[in-house]
């Protein structure tokens, strides 16, 4: 999953937990889910490098 | 042939110029620009123009100190100097002595009509700015490949943002080509992925940045798709660029910082979120617990052992009642006991000698009719109290 996609849905579970109109079984799915997308989004920020990519040539 | 030095040869110019008398206290008209105002000297240098021709021009401290207005860039003036030659450098350049507003420069009359212009036709209007991505993945740089704009921008991005990509459309910034270039580069990042645009320029004279106040430029930047943050200048410049841009930065750093989140809030954001989806967690299995508890307790009243435990209530409850009936059946028993013993005790035949009645026995027989006894026979007569033997004299019906 792509970093910014990631922060978008998890912004989107934390929203539906916070919810609490969710089964159990679905709550802890969406935590376990959200602590996954948390993990991967923070180790991605860590190993990132800025990109430079240029087009054309004025 | 005689050779000169280049010395000799600017000596003798300016000797020829200085001669001239028509070159000493006359009034030019025309445009200020590359203004510097040097600090420590307090001498003023400036570029002294018009559509056609540049001439340099210096005013001396001693000058400049009266000058009422501080002159800057774009502003048309007309001054009083005179023409003499730098011989260090070969140039000759206006003394000025004195300076004088010429009305607004033309370069900020041509500024203000434009700005006007698009303003009616609601180019600066808020409902056509588009809102800035939160997390851009990728992000265009409009401006030189070579200025410190660029350098700037990469720098504050890769600090703040290393997770994003940057593309850069190179444009020509500054000079008569600047416009359609600037342009040009806008157009051609709108067939890119970029989620937000920077356009940028770094510092310079009204000139430098008026590429920036052309009307291809405010199109381009008026049409485009994805945001756009312009960033042209310091802080106190204001192009038609900045109007028309959905965000304007003081300085191309500030517009890498507008364009992105900063890494440091993003790792704070996650833990946030983290401990956000744990106590929700955590209150949801609150919040089922309570409800199995609940309905465990409306069970149990159900259960075999909740009736036993009614049951059980209602026994003792039955004991107590026995045991009380009980208790009141036998004050009864007793009081008729007690009323029976006092009735028997008045039929004690004792007694009833006691009054004056006797018990006649015959031969240990007793005697209650005339019928057993004889003439003669011995009878035994116990008193209430002492007894007889007596001998029986007359038997009578």
């Amino acid at each position: 999953m792509q970093f910014e996609e990631g922060i978008k849905k998890l912004e989107e579970i934390v929203k539906a937990l916070e919810s609490g109109d969710l089964t159990l079984e679905k709550s802890v799915e969406l935590y376990s889910e959200g602590m996954k997308i948390s993990a991967d989004c923070k180790k991605e920020l860590e190993n990132a490098k800025l990109k430079v990519d240029e087009k054309g040539n004025a | 042939m005689v050779v000169y030095t280049v010395s000799q040869l600017n000596k003798y110019i300016s000797f020829k110029i200085k001669e001239d008398e028509k070159l000493k206290g006359i009034i030019i008209k025309g445009e200020i620009s590359n203004f510097t105002h040097h600090l420590r000297s307090g001498h003023f240098y400036f570029t002294l123009k018009d559509n056609e021709s540049s001439i340099k021009a210096v005013m001396f401290k001693s000058f400049a100190s009266t000058v009422k207005f501080m002159p800057e860039d774009g502003m048309s003036v007309i001054v009083l100097a005179s023409v003499s030659v730098y011989e260090r450098d070969g140039i000759y350049q206006l003394y000025v002595t004195d300076i004088q507003p010429d009305g607004v420069g033309k370069l900020y009359t041509a500024f203000e009509q434009l700005k006007d212009k698009l303003l009616k036709l609601g180019m600066f209007d808020e409902s056509h700015k588009l809102p800035l991505p939160s997390y851009p993945k990728k992000i265009g740089v409009v401006t030189s490949k070579t200025g410190a704009a660029l350098q700037d921008i990469i720098n504050v991005l890769s600090r703040r943002y290393p997770i994003g990509e940057v593309v850069v459309f190179p444009a020509i910034v500054q000079g008569e080509t600047a416009p359609q270039s600037i342009s040009d580069a806008i157009t051609k990042a709108q067939d890119s992925d970029c989620n937000v645009l920077i356009v940028a320029r770094g510092g310079g004279s009204l000139e430098d940045l008026n590429a920036f106040n052309t009307e291809i430029v405010a199109y381009a930047v008026y049409n485009s798709r994805i945001p756009i943050i312009s960033a042209v200048g310091h802080e106190t410049d204001y192009t038609i660029a900045d109007f028309v841009a959905d965000m304007r930065a003081p300085t191309p750093s500030a517009a890498a910082e507008i364009a992105v989140p900063d890494i440091e809030q993003i790792i704070l954001n996650l833990e946030f979120y983290r401990k956000r989806m744990l106590s929700a967690l955590t209150k949801v299995l609150n919040m089922k617990y309570n409800r199995v508890a609940e309905l465990t307790s409306k069970l149990q009243s159900y259960s075999l052992e909740y009736k036993l435990n009614i049951y059980e209530e209602k026994l003792a409850a039955l004991d107590k009642r026995l045991a009380s009936a009980m208790e009141r059946k036998y004050i009864l028993c007793e009081s008729i006991f007690n009323r029976k013993i006092t009735e028997l005790d008045g039929l004690n035949p004792l007694k009833i000698l006691s009054r004056g009645y006797s018990v006649v026995y015959k031969d240990k027989n007793l005697i209650y009719s005339s019928e057993q006894l004889q003439e003669n026979d011995i009878i035994r007569v116990n008193l209430g109290k002492g007894k007889f033997t007596a001998r029986v004299i007359n038997v009578e019906e």
